[in-house]
């Protein structure tokens, strides 16, 4: 057809004609365009990713305990039962410290002996209060970091990249959309987490590396060893209002079958403030709390 | 026939390009923004900051008085430098001056953040929207201050005020006031090399706003890593003038 047109018969093409031809193939162009569009609106919903990130909302957890899994499923460690977890927001009543149940069969014994200790530390009064990542400036590790209430933490996705960003002391973990651990990884704070989305409304992360020094899966100090593998699944709800993560814990050297544990956030309007956790963070009330880390040299 | 045949053809395939065209154009016309993001590294460490032109930082009395109290304290251990001893944020200018990476990331939508390894500190730049109130900014005084931002051509321009005046200009104990601002130009200089120009207002410890010039190389064979006080951290030998205590 273009051959044809080149032709000497045909060259002389009508003014008029052209630009009809020319709307036509506007509104061709065009309706294609919108039909586009439409598809891609109607695209099924598994080439979608949550919409997790924004400068302008951020995600604020329901608790600081891990709530329970669906029944049949193992869940998280409670309390000592000789020693009820009464908290702030349970109402009237004398506020206890959390006591973790060290008896809990599932616990192998050198964490159970752990857990024992630390317990015992807070329930002689030898310190004030139990070890708490965050409120002395830890980084809560994976998956404890979840567990931070009272401010909220923020996402960033970029086509290869999320990052999970807490206003609190500004911890910052990475996630990399990828199919494979590193060969090596070196064991630290929030291990190496790689990632990728599922279903269009659900961020599915897969943790290894991580150490184990002040690093607790809970706030009942229930310790893990090196061979910690994390796996949470972070569903967005259909309203986009609220996160929930499923989250799976297996390490055979610590417990002797897979924990699931349960966290919700709810969407907030916040933007990122800058909380420093360190500023003026001293033991007001000689409870002789757990040192905040500190660099008797400084690093360079 | 064969004529409108010809022409309505011909025409759909001008139409179909103009309307792509203007497509891309409102996609990636002249409104987006150069790329910035990625990791970024130092490779020349000053205790000292070096203001552009060489010279002394243009102290009030007030600021010289500030920084001799700074630095006679920082000898005899009655001020402590917070953000090496608690990594508490080097707040701006110091931060700028980290020898460990950092990484721009573009996002989330209407957002630029910069997060450095140093003390996992995060600054978050709105991006064209206007300083928040005075009001606002003596409310919630931050150490590495609050941030707005815009382009110009291939430069984002970041003006920062609402600090607070915990943090020093440098390592030194060069002080600042709350009062002080900036503003950052940061754009790439090569395919591989990143530079930020500071300028800094600050009349009541410095006589005349002054710039301090940093460039970093993009490293983005690097990922950043997990900082905590009083831990071993990444090898930071190859960033000249880092002396390691």
């Amino acid at each position: 057809m273009f051959k044809s047109a080149s032709n000497g018969n045909h060259r002389r093409i009508p003014f008029s004609k052209l630009w009809l031809g020319t709307f036509a193939g506007f509104l061709l162009a065009f309706s294609a365009w919108a039909m586009n569009a439409l598809a891609s609106a109607q695209a099924p919903k598994k080439d979608a990713i949550p919409e997790l990130a924004s400068s302008r909302f951020a995600w604020l957890a329901a608790g600081a305990d891990w709530l329970d899994p669906p029944a049949g499923l193992r869940g998280p460690i409670k309390n000592d039962s000789d020693h009820p977890f009464h908290g702030n927001l349970d109402g009237p009543g004398q506020v206890t410290l959390r006591i973790g149940n060290y008896k809990d069969p599932v616990l192998k014994p050198w964490a159970a002996a752990q857990m024992r200790v630390s317990n015992e530390e807070v329930l002689s009064g030898k310190r004030g209060l139990p070890f708490s990542a965050q409120s002395r400036c830890y980084p809560g590790g994976v998956p404890g970091q979840l567990l931070f209430p009272a401010e909220p933490f923020y996402f960033i996705q970029t086509p290869k990249q999320v990052w999970m960003i807490w206003q609190r002391d500004h911890m910052v973990r990475r996630v990399y959309l990828t199919n494979k651990h590193s060969d090596k990884v070196t064991p630290s704070w929030f291990g190496e987490s790689i990632g990728h989305y599922e279903n269009g409304d659900t961020l599915v992360i897969d943790t290894i590396g991580l150490s184990t020094k002040n690093s607790y899966i809970d706030n009942y100090r229930t310790p893990h060893t090196e061979k910690l593998h994390v796996v949470e699944r972070l569903k967005l709800s259909a309203d986009g209002k609220m996160l929930e993560a499923m989250v799976t814990v297996d390490d055979p050297d610590t417990f002797n079958e897979p924990l699931h544990m349960v966290q919700r956030w709810r969407k907030a309007d916040n933007p990122l403030l800058e909380t420093v956790c360190a500023e003026d963070n001293f033991d007001y009330f000689h409870q002789n709390l757990f040192p905040l880390p500190e660099a008797k040299k400084p690093d360079f | 026939m064969k004529h409108l045949r010809v022409c309505g053809c011909a025409g759909s395939v001008l139409a179909t390009l103009l309307v792509v065209l203007i497509l891309s154009c409102s996609a990636h016309g002249a409104a987006a923004p150069p790329d910035l993001s990625g990791i970024y590294w130092a490779t020349q460490y000053n205790a000292k900051i070096q203001i552009v032109g060489g010279g002394e930082l243009p102290l009030t009395a007030a600021g010289k008085a500030a920084y001799d109290k700074n630095v006679a304290g920082l000898k005899d251990g009655s001020v402590i430098d917070t953000a090496r001893r608690y990594c508490v944020p080097d707040g701006l200018p110091r931060v700028l001056a980290t020898p460990y990476p950092f990484e721009i990331v573009q996002g989330p939508p209407g957002q630029i953040t910069i997060i450095y390894e140093l003390n996992h500190e995060v600054r978050v730049i709105k991006m064209d929207q206007p300083m928040p109130s005075e009001k606002e900014l003596i409310s919630f005084p931050f150490y590495n201050g609050h941030s707005v931002g815009h382009f110009e051509g291939d430069t984002l321009v970041v003006e920062s005020a609402g600090f607070n005046d915990k943090t020093f200009i440098d390592a030194t104990g060069a002080p600042h006031t709350d009062e002080m601002r900036t503003v950052e130009r940061i754009r790439k200089i090569s395919p591989s090399q990143l530079e930020i120009v500071i300028t800094v207002h600050d009349p009541q410890y410095h006589t005349r706003d002054w710039q301090a010039r940093f460039v970093y190389n993009q490293r983005n064979d690097v990922r950043l890593e997990d900082y905590l006080c009083g831990e071993e951290h990444r090898d930071i030998s190859s960033v000249r003038g880092v002396r390691r205590p």
